[in-house]
């Protein structure tokens, strides 16, 4: 990501990209990062699975709201978006295989 | 992050901060008043229809709702009764009648309900949506359909929630900001006002904005359930199993006296009954349902007993919830606070003042920050004109509606058709004059107008109550009856609170051109600085 470095300093309209970039993986993405880790603990932790999926919820919106601030405090708005893509993709393979080997169903 | 200096983060930070508190702020501060009021609706159910007398015996009203519902709807197909609390103003029954065939549109549900009396009886009340108002308005305002009112509501949480974690990296001398308020400074005094309030009450603003969104959870986050429970409903069905249906046999049996199966199940439960479900009443399979009261334990999700509705046996309890539901009902149940003891609650209530004034103080720093700033302050441009006017029309708004709602619970007449829905209006149409005057009035005589009207009417409403209901201050301190007193006295405080705000913005002077071209210089804005209202 260094070519892009900070993507803020450049001119108006790169600064404007940059802040749409961040506000799409603010909220947009943040949300989705926040419902895949909501889902992959509701298989993944050894608890009846009301109790897991509870303790989901119960997170997700701490991720939603950490989410935001880093779409805001990473360097590029590309940068935020990537993460926080490879952070739902995490919790979605971490999901993906859990189910598959039997975790649940 | 670590690519990131301390310095850039925080400067990050504090533009999600100040964009994300402005972005709903408007919502965000009628939502946090309206909650903080709710704190007291019983008091306010009380305090709204004065004509009814304080129950000292709830089990009085429980024999006389099982009496009015055994000789108003005896065949019923449930009764629902809600036990009076210590602070409730009644017991309110109501009933769902058989299910005829064909009949598609389901009846009002105030067609079915009414409000049992300290005495037994079925009371003669104005109709009023009493305190309960500002609870539902907290997540379901008005005019229109719930499910958009609480989708904007939770964003509005959402971005509160961000704009607190990026507010407290933002505050690099947090502590030092707790003690500091240095009055007639211009920015910097609203800046310390608003650190004040954010800081002192943080614990409680943070646990108030995370509970909150956790109360809707199961809205918000509906595919959480997408991989364990993918059928509709099931998640509901595995968080609270409930027992076989009840089918009628079509033999009348008398049904038990329900007196006596809520003392059984109250000594069971643990704690006070809080409601009472009758299900086929007067049949030979009727149950009864004892539900624990929710202002006897701090999980919202309070237990259960069911009895045969003939026999009295207790047939079913309520199984244990796991630790993740019961950490779930716990939050739930903090961010509701209905088992607070009276001063848990008036500390609830304090905190959520400091919470309206934190909301209100930020959105008014936004403007007082940038008008420094304009290029020509005599003609700002749209935006910046935009949030002034919103944050009067309200900040300056939503008391003055209130105080009006009020004023129409008193002043209506009592036999008036749908009058609990025009005392709302009434709140809604003081509120959308204060947004028109807004729109019309230069900001700072309408601060003055809005804050002053609404001070003299929170402050004329003790004098009304004195002369025109039973229920004036010196009647409710002689019989101590602390809440209707509380709230009188509360509604003086607040009234005059309003008109020494009003009297402060209505002497403020705005500074002369030549000196706010002064402080765009490198100098610290001195007290004199352009800002409205003043502080």
């Amino acid at each position: 990501m260094s070519g892009r470095g900070n993507a803020a300093a450049g001119s108006p309209w790169r600064k404007r990209g940059d802040m749409i970039l961040r506000i799409l993986a603010a909220l947009p993405l943040g949300y989705a990062v926040a419902t895949l880790w909501a889902i992959a603990l509701s298989v993944i932790l050894p608890m009846r699975p009301e109790q897991a999926t509870t303790v989901g919820m119960l997170v997700a919106f701490a991720i939603c709201a950490v989410s935001a601030m880093w779409a805001f405090a990473a360097k590029s708005g590309w940068k935020a978006i990537w993460v926080l893509a490879v952070a739902g993709g995490v919790a979605a393979a971490l999901a993906g295989v859990m189910t598959r080997g039997g975790g649940v169903a | 992050m670590s690519d990131l200096g301390d310095k850039g983060f925080r400067q990050s930070q504090a533009f999600l901060h100040t964009w994300s508190g402005l972005l709903l702020g408007w919502v965000l501060f009628a939502v946090f008043a309206a909650g903080t009021i709710a704190y007291y609706r019983e008091g306010l159910n009380r305090w709204m229809r004065p004509e009814l007398a304080r129950v000292e015996q709830p089990e009085k009203v429980l024999a006389g709702a099982q009496r009015f519902l055994e000789d108003k709807a005896p065949d019923a197909k449930s009764w629902f009764i809600t036990m009076p609390g210590a602070t409730a103003h009644g017991g309110t029954a109501f009933w769902v009648p058989q299910p005829k065939e064909g009949e598609t549109r389901r009846r009002r549900r105030s067609d079915n309900q009414v409000t049992i009396g300290a005495n037994g009886e079925p009371a003669t009340v104005r109709e009023t949506r009493g305190g309960e108002f500002f609870y539902r308005f907290h997540f379901d305002l008005y005019y229109m359909p719930v499910i958009y009112a609480r989708w904007l509501v939770s964003i509005a949480a959402l971005l509160m929630l961000v704009a607190i974690l990026s507010g407290i990296v933002t505050h690099k001398k947090i502590f030092r900001d707790f003690f500091t308020l240095r009055r007639s400074k211009g920015q910097r005094s609203w800046l310390d006002g608003h650190n004040a309030t954010a800081v002192l009450a943080l614990p409680f603003h943070l646990m108030i904005t995370y509970t909150g969104l956790v109360t809707l959870a199961v809205m918000l986050l509906p595919w959480a359930t997408a991989v364990t429970f993918p059928k509709e409903g099931a998640f509901f069905e595995a968080l609270y199993p409930e027992g076989p249906a009840v089918e009628r046999t079509g033999r009348a049996a008398p049904l038990v006296d329900l007196t006596a199966i809520v003392r059984d199940a109250e000594a069971q439960l643990g704690g006070k009954a809080g409601y009472v479900e009758v299900v086929e009443p007067g049949d030979a399979a009727a149950r009864v349902t004892v539900t624990r009261s929710g202002s006897t334990m701090l999980s919202s999700r309070t237990p259960h007993i069911t009895y045969d509705g003939v026999t009295g046996k207790a047939l079913r309890r309520s199984p244990e919830t796991g630790a993740a539901v019961v950490t779930a009902g716990s939050m739930i149940g903090l961010h509701a606070g209905r088992y607070s003891s009276d001063w848990l609650r008036f500390l609830y209530f304090l905190c959520g003042v400091a919470g309206s004034v934190m909301v209100a103080s930020g959105m008014v720093l936004w403007t007082v920050k940038r008008r420094e700033k304009l290029p020509d302050p005599a003609r700002p441009h749209f935006g910046f004109k935009l949030v002034e006017r919103l944050n009067v029309a309200a900040i300056g708004g939503f008391p003055l509606g209130v105080a009006a709602m009020l004023w129409a619970n008193r002043l209506l007449p009592v036999e008036m058709a749908g009058r609990a829905a025009w005392e709302v209006h009434c709140l809604f149409l003081a509120w959308g004059a204060a947004l028109l005057l807004s729109v019309v009035r230069k900001p700072q005589p309408n601060w003055v107008a809005l804050l002053g009207l609404t001070g003299v009417l929170l402050a004329a409403l003790p004098v009304f109550n004195l002369f025109g209901t039973q229920r004036g201050l010196i009647a409710s301190l002689w019989s101590g009856d602390m809440m209707m007193a509380g709230i009188d006295i509360a509604l003086l405080m607040f009234g005059a609170a309003f008109l020494a705000l009003a009297r402060r913005v209505a002497r403020h002077k705005p500074a002369a051109p030549r000196v706010r071209r002064r402080a765009a210089a490198p100098v610290q804005p001195v007290e004199t600085a352009q800002m409205e209202p003043a502080e």
